[in-house]
């Protein structure tokens, strides 16, 4: 999947994430977080969102979390849906999902 | 606490004037105001009081209050949310965020970044930590492709060696529309210029749309090389587009509009393209622009920039001006304009798009 524009999926309440995908031509995967528990699970947080992106073939891309302590579940699901949204496309692949 | 079943987040477009009212003591209690060009504009009641507002324009999000006793429940969370999502779904994901210094930390917990701060008076803050990088890239390379073709061509004219003692120098120009004015700027400015940056203000309030106010003044410099133009974006701020509903002081609006707008173009523009020098036309009618020429020579210099009045053109003993095209105009007296204008702007104004733009100007002004 290729990112072609802006992708938002979220929201800035309690436990849910605002996730953001951008374009990123030429420069990989950019990993943006600003979490509210940073500190106890910023690098799992990035972990989720590697993962997530291998899974759906995104290697190019700027992601930005503003994380109000999300579960693992809901960052992939948030994720997901913005980089959907920023690729254009609106017939998933549920199994990818 | 707040009960969240009682309350109701809505949109408007335009608000009703009980509402409006209501909306205007809501923030004047926060000791904010509510602006004229709002688009639509969020309201939180809880049990049919208002509890929170935020508003759109463009793609700024302002006027946004919260009442003071409930802050801390996150409900800022939820109204940034849905002014976000709200001009997500209007196609517009970069946002801006004009406010008092003392409430960035607010907007920096909802994803909002500092772009600049004029000390102790106001903050501008943007939800894409890379906007103005990604901005100052874009110059670059437009710059690179202009000076590609301006070395190659220059290297054929005898008189270039001259040009590498001169000054890399800018100019910001709204031109609505470009007139022989702009142009006599724009070629006095290139001739004392190693290379001349114009910047053409994106805002779109103008008579001609921000679309044609640029491809006029590109067309119309195009037998200059030494120059490139660029969009003003959102780094370039007109007065016109300046929220200043958080400012108490009606009378510093315009000086922290220019402190805001010459900073961002002294310490964040112009060091990525080196320019050291900006000109600007002498301005004998308009007060307004008059009193910005007047701040640039103050704040400018002090911040390394050179700055430069040039004498306006005249023709027939008066200034050649945009806002006299547009007064003949308004007076159908198309034919005049053309001693004022480039071949460009006045083959514009006699097709069919220009026509348009003649009637909205015969239409809304007289």
């Amino acid at each position: 999947m290729k990112i072609v524009k802006t992708g938002m999926a979220g929201t800035l309440e309690s436990s849910d994430v605002l996730v953001t995908v951008r374009e990123n031509p030429g420069k990989g995967v950019e990993i943006l977080l600003q979490s509210i528990v940073e500190k106890q699970f910023g690098k799992q947080i990035k972990k989720v969102v590697k993962e997530k992106l291998q899974i759906l073939g995104i290697d190019e891309a700027v992601v930005q979390l503003n994380d109000k302590g999300a579960l693992d579940c809901t960052i992939e699901a948030r994720l997901a849906a913005a980089v959907y949204r920023a690729s254009g496309i609106t017939s998933y692949n549920w199994e990818k999902i | 606490m707040t009960n969240q079943e009682n309350i109701s987040t809505d949109f408007r477009k335009k608000l009703a004037p009980f509402e409006k009212t209501e909306i205007q003591g809501f923030l004047a209690a926060n000791g904010l105001t509510f602006e004229d060009d709002i688009e639509e504009t969020a309201i939180v009641r809880e049990n049919n009081e208002i509890i929170a507002t935020g508003s759109i324009s463009g793609n700024v999000l302002k006027c946004i209050a919260i009442k003071p006793d409930i802050r801390g429940s996150n409900l800022a969370g939820s109204l940034i949310t849905a002014l976000i999502q709200k001009q997500y779904y209007r196609g517009i994901s970069n946002l801006f965020i004009f406010t008092k210094p003392q409430n960035s930390s607010i907007f920096s917990r909802l994803g909002f970044y500092v772009i600049y701060e004029v000390e102790n008076e106001a903050v501008l803050m943007e939800n894409n930590p890379a906007g103005l990088s990604l901005f100052i890239e874009n110059l670059k390379k437009e710059t690179a492709a202009k000076q590609i073709v301006s070395s190659a061509d220059s290297a054929l004219e005898s008189s270039s060696a001259e040009g590498s003692t001169k000054n890399i120098s800018s100019i910001v120009v709204n031109c609505n529309p470009f007139t022989k004015g702009h142009l006599y700027l724009i070629e006095k400015g290139a001739s004392e210029s190693a290379f001349l940056h114009i910047f053409v203000l994106s805002e779109d309030r103008s008579l001609f749309p921000t679309e044609t106010r640029f491809d006029l003044v590109k067309k119309g410099t195009q037998h200059i090389k030494n120059l490139a133009v660029h969009s003003g974006s959102d780094y370039i701020i007109s007065n016109s587009t300046f929220p200043s509903y958080f400012i108490k002081d009606a009378r510093k609006i315009y000086d922290i509009h220019a402190k805001m707008d010459l900073g961002i173009f002294s310490e964040k523009i112009a060091p990525a393209l080196n320019i050291t020098r900006r000109f600007a036309g002498e301005e004998p009618l308009c007060p307004v622009t008059n009193n910005y020429n007047r701040l640039m020579a103050e704040i400018l210099p002090q911040k390394g920039i050179e700055f430069t009045v040039i004498k306006r053109l005249e023709s027939g003993g008066n200034p050649v001006s945009a806002s006299r095209v547009r007064a003949l105009i308004k007076e159908n007296r198309l034919e005049e304009t053309e001693a004022l204008l480039p071949p460009v702007t006045y083959n514009f104004l006699k097709s069919p798009e220009g026509e348009k733009i003649i009637k909205k100007i015969r239409g809304i002004q007289g």
